[in-house]
């Protein structure tokens, strides 16, 4: 039953409890953060810690910390061909003027 | 239709919907690379407007959203453990959830369109060109995103239909399991719309 056939592995509860825990109180740090007046490249920090909370949604409710290779790969896959995007869209825009 | 014993194919099922959910990251990622360009652009109107959005909403939004996530999660573990009955009430949870979560934005939305802000409203254009384009990206980002929602609050539905009856159960939990990773993917959209709306300023 388990295996590549079978469901996914089963997660224990707390995971998932620490991980809600985890992002309520990142939640609460973006908006302070995103609220206090910092300026320059600190405006950027809403935006490192809502990459947190999204690796803690995908690790661990969507499973990827338990999963194999190749489902490990195509998210990671996916954020290098969007980082090449933006530097390519930045580099154009930059040409430009 | 499928009978039992017959191929069933879960890892595919799954992969399947890791392919589907990427695609929906990258549909979002295309309106953020615009979304990117413009406040670079138009940096000081796009602090402004962000400023008149109502962050209490958002940031409830955004607890509403993860907690969805959390319900969804338990849901599919008392699935795993034949709970029924509690896999049942967690999913009316987490359609309850996403239902709040439409809620509030009906309110944020009908508070701005009552102010005259609204793609294309003459408010708009009075503001300049920054500001017409922050809203412009709002409405559309945050609409595609409310879709979502909608669509993945229909299938949660279905869901708890199907987990009621027993056709979606511990020996077969895949329908619901590519279920909930729909769902905590529309969590991550909302992850990323709400610090580049809302926090700006």
């Amino acid at each position: 039953m388990e295996g590549k056939n079978g469901p996914i592995r089963e997660t224990r509860i707390y995971v998932y409890l620490a991980s809600w825990a985890a992002l309520v109180g990142l939640t609460f740090l973006t908006v302070w953060v995103g609220t206090a007046d910092l300026g320059g490249v600190a405006g950027l920090v809403p935006f490192v810690i809502a990459a947190i909370k999204a690796l803690l949604v995908l690790a661990f409710f969507m499973h990827l910390w338990y999963e194999g290779w190749l489902l490990r790969l195509l998210p990671a896959l996916a954020v290098v061909i969007m980082a090449a995007i933006v530097a390519l869209v930045i580099s154009d825009v930059a040409y430009r003027g | 239709m499928t009978a039992e014993g017959a191929h069933r194919d879960n890892a595919g099922a799954r992969l399947g919907m890791w392919l589907f959910i990427l695609t929906e990251f990258f549909l979002f990622f295309g309106a953020v690379v615009v979304y990117v360009f413009l406040r670079y652009r138009y940096s000081g109107a796009f602090s402004s407007a962000s400023g008149a959005l109502d962050l209490d909403l958002g940031t409830l939004n955004t607890l509403i959203l993860i907690t969805s996530s959390l319900t969804m999660a338990l849901s599919i573990s008392y699935l795993r453990r034949c709970a029924k009955k509690a896999a049942v009430y967690l999913l009316v949870l987490t359609f309850a959830l996403g239902g709040a979560f439409l809620f509030n934005k009906y309110f944020e939305w009908g508070a701005k369109i009552a102010a005259g802000i609204y793609p294309g409203s003459s408010s708009i254009s009075a503001h300049g060109v920054g500001e017409g384009l922050f809203y412009g990206l709002y409405f559309f980002m945050t609409g595609l995103h409310g879709l979502h929602v909608v669509a993945g609050m229909v299938v949660i539905g279905v869901m708890a239909v199907k987990v009621a009856r027993g056709s979606v159960s511990h020996s077969a939990p895949v329908g619901l399991e590519n279920t909930g990773l729909y769902w905590h993917a529309v969590d991550v959209v909302w992850i990323f719309l709400f610090p580049l709306f809302y926090l700006v300023g």
